[in-house]
């Protein structure tokens, strides 16, 4: 029932406010409740954007450094969740923009043994994985993090565009560049192919923007 | 692609808990340093975990960090009338063989070396009390402030933690305690010593000098201990071995001496290592030339220059040079504060 929904949004939004005050104050317990709260959503969103990263421990304490010397600001506009995702989106935003990104192939994630359920379809889905952000490591930074956010994490296109900052239509055609991008160095690869057009069709589906 | 065929998004490779306390430690000790200390924002992010060591080191007073050494009588440091007591009931030993362990005891993280044995009693409630029987141990813990008591004991030597990171290693009876992190207090029977982070102390010194050595104050060295009294407010600038009162024949005590620290790093060490990680951006071989000529020496930045070395040299792609700096790096410094993330690069680095 919508309003039920909404008397659930009003109450998070005040708790929310609450404890980022909290924050502000200097309040150690609340500190880390925040952080205990939300680290799973930042370190989700910088690995939906970044892959495997050798640097992700560092990345994620550089977002809640932001989080925590900017909480003052927070007004309540958005839930906490989201503005800590915004600033981990940032944060691998820079990260994209200022070096070359060294990633790692997913080889930190434990191989499924054999007589595990699915453990074919497991590592297939881990090699598609790794086609796919060896390809979007050669995409700018718009692109990539507008496509990891909307095509893979799968966030309607305005919750990107306002977590980058940019426009509807700049968004939308940042992942329609960035799908084709990656479908062009596709060409010869079915695999990956095949895991884009599971990731929400090709750029020959879709009209561009 | 048939809906019984989808591979669904690419997998999160989830934090390990003991990568997800290693953020939480230093985020929060960053965070206490901010209100004193500029925060180093660093163009390469590996580096910044050391900076923010050092600006533990330097605004140490705002960070409440301080360990207390001393020499104790008793065997297990009890407090009562305070904040904790000890709960050594249904202890947990650890012991290692030919190699070294990790272990997370409520909010500390202990590597144990190889060949070691330490037994743990209490719990992160009544606090923490932590005996050493043999070999070395790595403790990061958390600062205390607001939590119950973290107190090592290795032989004569008990170390009371307020948070920081710290390698103690014991011999029989005689123990050495090197500081990787943050700003520590050493009190012995009438001595307090401020030691650094890359100093260290070791029990072995005293008894070298004992013979004109002095005699506890009164109290004794448990109330020494467990005194919650900073050198904030008693002794303005923080000198290297600093005397406090302790007059002959005061409650009986026996002859010990000051425990002398041992510097092993100087600022102009932290000085270069900073010049060195400004030029990654500009000019990283010669960063990489910096860092290796750092690495020389000894000391907490010779450590950290090394492990940087390495890194940087795998940024570089220099994947030979950076294996072997690692595995230079892991050999001289197998507890060092990078020793973790030099064998995790490392994995990186081997051949697919």
């Amino acid at each position: 029932m919508p309003v039920t929904v909404r008397a659930l949004d009003v109450r998070r939004a005040a708790a929310d406010r609450e404890l980022a005050a909290r924050c502000a104050e200097g309040d150690r317990a609340a500190t880390r409740e925040l952080f205990l709260a939300h680290r799973e959503r930042v370190h989700r969103t910088l690995f939906r954007i970044l892959g495997s990263n050798r640097d992700m421990e560092d990345l994620v304490q550089e977002v809640f450094l932001e989080v925590f010397r900017g909480i003052a600001r927070f007004r309540g506009d958005s839930t906490l969740a989201t503005w800590c995702a915004t600033i981990a989106t940032r944060t691998a935003w820079a990260y994209i923009e200022r070096r070359k990104p060294a990633m790692t192939p997913l080889e930190l994630v434990p191989e499924p043994p054999a007589e595990q359920p699915h453990a074919d379809r497991t590592l297939l889905a881990r090699e598609a994985a790794r086609r796919l952000y060896g390809a979007m490591d050669r995409l700018p930074a718009p692109l990539r993090v507008a496509f990891a956010l909307a095509a893979i994490e799968g966030l309607p296109l305005a919750e990107v565009a306002a977590m980058t900052r940019s426009s509807l239509v700049a968004t939308k055609t940042r992942v329609w560049r960035a799908r084709r991008e990656i479908e062009r160095r596709a060409a010869k690869d079915e695999l990956l192919r095949g895991y884009l057009h599971e990731l929400g069709g090709a750029p020959g589906e879709e009209a561009a923007p | 692609m048939s809906e019984r065929d989808r591979l669904g998004p690419p997998p999160v490779e989830p934090l390990s808990e003991i990568a997800w306390h290693r953020v939480e430690k230093s985020l929060f000790a960053t965070l206490d340093c901010d209100a004193s200390a500029p925060v180093v924002r660093a163009a390469a992010p590996t580096w910044w975990r050391w900076a923010a060591g050092g600006g533990l080191a330097l605004a140490a007073a705002a960070a409440l960090v301080a360990i207390v050494v001393t020499r104790d009588d008793g065997a297990a440091t009890a407090r009562d009338g305070g904040a904790a007591t000890w709960r050594p009931d249904a202890p947990s030993r650890v012991a290692t063989l030919d190699a070294p362990t990790e272990v997370q005891f409520g909010d500390a993280h202990i590597t144990v070396e190889a060949n070691s044995a330490l037994t743990l009693h209490g719990d992160a409630d009544a606090g923490v009390l932590i005996l050493l029987e043999r070999g070395a141990a790595t403790f990061e813990v958390a600062p205390r402030a607001g939590r119950p008591p973290f107190v090592l004991q290795a032989g004569e030597v008990s170390v009371r933690v307020v948070g920081t990171r710290f390698t103690v290693s014991r011999s029989g009876d005689a123990a050495s305690v090197d500081v990787t992190e943050g700003h520590v207090e050493v009190v012995a029977q009438g001595h307090r010593v401020q030691v650094h982070a890359g100093e260290s102390w070791s029990s072995g010194g005293d008894r070298e000098a004992a013979a004109g050595g002095l005699v506890a104050p009164p109290g004794g060295i448990a109330a020494a201990l467990l005194s919650d009294e900073s050198d904030d407010d008693e002794g303005g600038d923080v000198t290297q071995a600093e005397s406090v009162q302790g007059a002959p024949g005061d409650a009986g005590g026996t002859a010990v001496t000051a425990p002398r620290p041992r510097p092993r790093a100087s600022r102009d060490d932290k000085a270069s290592f900073e010049r060195a990680a400004a030029l990654e951006a500009s000019d990283p071989r010669a960063a990489l030339a910096a860092y290796r000529d750092l690495a020389r020496g000894r000391g907490a930045w010779a450590a950290n220059a090394l492990y940087a070395a390495g890194r940087l040299a795998a940024e570089l792609d220099d994947r030979k040079t950076a294996t072997r700096l690692l595995g230079d790096y892991l050999r001289r410094y197998p507890t060092g504060a990078n020793a973790a993330d030099a064998r995790a690069l490392l994995r990186t680095l081997e051949p697919r």
